[in-house]
């Protein structure tokens, strides 16, 4: 399983490259991944809030990624980094100000009316708090079978099967299915989000934070079910969240995202162990450590910049306590470190790797 | 304004004394229809600069007790047994004498900081109100104390930020007014209910040896709520395990993470995610849910969720067994030896 990103801070990508950056290529003539981003970003123009703050916000600066099918890639980074906003760029909630959004190699901006719809019912999206997403009126079956509904050519009677079934796979008993969102727990509540978001069998489900809300034993339940429905059904999830053990444990590969850019990527396992940028680094050691007597530390000071003036140079320089005079002047290219891990670093914390 | 909370500050507390003392506290909620018994027999004490942590399931009662701790209950609650602050009585207390307790002796962080914060109210003002209403301090004297406070919680220009509302700042920055206000009295407890939760790793860290520099300069005891075993971990002194709304388990931080022994924190623990636990493996979970706290029950609560319940356990509540201020209410502890599994964490 070979998922990959990459930041380009010198132009755009040509599509062929990012294809190869997504990892595609292990059997030469491979099929495009199911997701790709080939340069996308997102500008939102200066208003209300953010007027005194000067240009444009770019939520999301120009980033090349691409989710195999059936694979997890997993996004981290502090709120404001831009992490929600690509899932929703991928979903279709936003559209991007520049680049594209490709579905198995097809830009989702190129589709017709009639391919895009049928491609939104691929990408489905599970949200950090499913009673906010879940409509309060009504039941659990209307919910889980609304997508259904909405794309049609199919009975009544096949959608009340389906939602049964689905209900079923995710844990909910057929009873509660006349029951409102209000009379479940988080976690349940949970479950019926995950089923709705299958509803229209899905090739892609981007998760945003969808177990932060949630206690540590229904945590680990849905974890759990997450993982048994990929397995069955070959999904691809692309998961954004701040909790650095939950992308651990569930992803194949992971992006560090820092003000719109990606700064790192690689495989979870090398990433938590070795990363090569410091702001990986940072994020490591402020996570919450359940051995007693060792407090997470605090090796950056402050919050993120806006991101309507970043820094100049390496946009993490400003907090990062190894930074000097070049770090303001030159924007750090992307190197290789390892086989598919890659920083934006002028001093990373390992060696680079030899081409 | 209460005379007693003016005069406390002139002398230290006796360190001979917890600054809380719960004994016996039952909180009933009333509903239309029936009665949540919210929190049943909780007794616990916090000693000057000691932190202590509640923990557990959503619906556990954690929230409802510390809502009690620091005065908030709703007028449906129905409270039973003592709360003692510094020596003095909280249960039975009038709105008019806890709105002064809250404000002088107790300081309250919550979640979501907009809560607790007045969206028309200028930063400087909200800080500084709880000077003027309980210590009849000067507007301008308020203020420079303000500055002072946001200064000490890591706001950074704190001068500058007197004159913006909160919809100007971002969460953990909002995070950081709230805390100044709460402890611009130096308050001698501080109840932080998940404190952090909404704020990312970088500023919740931040935040927390915030709490404990505080913590150790004024002598302030803390009361941290959180379901967040991490935190827990890293700066709780003791532990006070919850379980549908009764004392489940409660010793040392060390003690509770290392030797715990009713089968509740055992379950708790064991499905913890940490950085060691193996990529895509079968995580451990607790089935079933917390029970209805409406329904009165025999026996222990979480015996229907139990691996290890047996009948006396659905028959009888268990007796609270004791070691060395270690405290557990289980017929089936977990023995000392096999609880020791929890892996270190590399670095």
């Amino acid at each position: 399983m070979n998922a990959g990103a990459t930041r380009n801070a010198k132009g755009p990508m040509s599509g062929d490259q990012a294809g190869e950056a997504g990892g595609a290529g292990e059997h030469g003539q491979a099929a495009p991944p199911l997701l790709e981003l080939v340069d996308v970003s997102k500008h939102y123009r200066g208003s209300g809030l953010w007027s005194t703050a000067g240009g444009p916000v770019i939520a999301v600066a120009g980033v090349n990624l691409a989710v195999p099918a059936g694979s997890s890639v997993g996004i981290v980074g502090e709120s404001g980094c831009g992490k929600s906003t690509l899932g929703r760029l991928v979903v279709g909630l936003e559209k991007p100000t520049g680049g594209d959004v490709r579905l198995r190699g097809r830009p989702v901006a190129a589709m017709g009316r009639r391919e895009r719809r049928a491609a939104r019912y691929e990408i489905q999206m599970m949200f950090q708090d499913p009673y906010a997403a879940l409509n309060p009126r009504m039941t659990l079956d209307r919910i889980i079978e609304e997508p259904l509904r909405a794309r049609g050519g199919i009975s009544r009677a096949d959608r009340r099967a389906r939602v049964r079934r689905l209900a079923e796979e995710v844990g909910i008993a057929a009873a509660q299915l006349n029951r409102y969102p209000r009379e479940l727990s988080g976690g349940q509540r949970q479950r019926v989000g995950l089923a709705r978001a299958l509803a229209t069998s899905p090739a892609l489900i981007v998760a945003d934070e969808p177990v932060s809300a949630l206690d540590v034993s229904v945590r680990s339940q849905i974890l759990n079910l997450m993982t048994d429905l990929q397995a069955e059904h070959h999904i691809g999830y692309l998961m954004v969240s701040h909790d650095l053990t939950v992308i651990h444990y569930f992803t194949d590969h992971v992006i560090v995202m820092y003000l719109g850019q990606f700064v790192e990527s690689g495989p979870p396992e090398e990433l938590f162990r070795a990363p090569a940028h410091h702001y990986t680094r940072a994020l490591i050691d402020a996570a919450p450590n359940p051995v007693p007597g060792r407090a997470a530390a605090t090796t950056i000071r402050g919050e993120l910049p806006s991101a309507a003036a970043p820094p100049s140079g390496c946009r993490f320089r400003t907090r990062c306590p190894a930074a000097q005079a070049v770090c303001a002047e030159e924007e750090p290219a992307m190197r290789t470190f390892g086989p598919g891990h890659q920083a934006a670093c002028h001093f990373p914390l390992k060696e680079v790797m030899p081409a | 304004m209460s005379a007693q909370a003016t005069q406390r500050r002139d002398e230290p507390p006796p360190a001979t004394a917890p600054v809380l003392k719960v004994t016996g506290l039952d909180v009933d909620i009333k509903l239309p229809h029936s009665v949540v018994r919210a929190v049943q027999d909780v007794s616990l004490e916090v000693w000057p600069g000691e932190t202590v942590s509640i923990v557990g399931e959503s619906g556990c009662g954690k929230s409802t007790l510390g809502l009690a701790l620091a005065g908030l209950l709703p007028p449906e609650a129905v409270t039973r047994g003592s709360i003692s602050l510094g020596g003095r009585e909280l249960v039975g207390l009038g709105e008019r004498q806890l709105r002064a307790v809250r404000g002088a002796e107790v300081g309250i962080v919550f979640q979501d900081p907009m809560t607790s914060l007045n969206p028309t109210k200028r930063i400087g003002a909200q800080v500084g109100e709880a000077l003027r209403l309980q210590r009849g301090a000067s507007k301008a004297a308020a203020l420079r104390a303000a500055a002072d406070m946001l200064d000490r919680v890591g706001l950074p220009r704190p001068r500058e930020q007197l004159d913006r509302f909160p919809h100007e700042l971002s969460g953990g920055m909002r995070q950081r007014v709230v805390i100044a206000s709460a402890l611009i009295c130096e308050p001698r407890l501080l109840v932080a209910d998940e404190p952090t939760t909404a704020l990312d790793v970088t500023t919740q860290a931040q935040i927390l040896e915030l709490f404990d520099g505080l913590s150790d300069e004024l002598g302030m005891a803390t009361l941290l709520v959180t379901h967040d075993m991490g935190v827990v971990a890293g700066h709780a002194d003791r532990v006070f395990v919850m379980y549908a709304g009764r004392e489940a388990e409660t010793g040392t931080t060390e003690t509770i993470f290392e030797t715990p022994r009713h089968q509740y924190t055992g379950a708790l623990l064991g499905s913890i995610l940490r950085m060691e636990t193996p990529r895509k493996s079968r995580l451990g979970t607790i089935p079933g849910r917390p029970p209805d706290l409406t329904a009165a029950e025999a026996g222990c609560p979480f015996a229907p969720r139990c691996a290890a319940a047996s009948g006396e356990c659905t028959s009888q509540l268990p007796d609270a067994s004791e070691e060395d201020g270690h405290r557990w209410s289980c017929y089936h502890p977990l023995a000392t030896t096999e609880t020791k599994r929890i892996p270190e964490a590399q670095q």
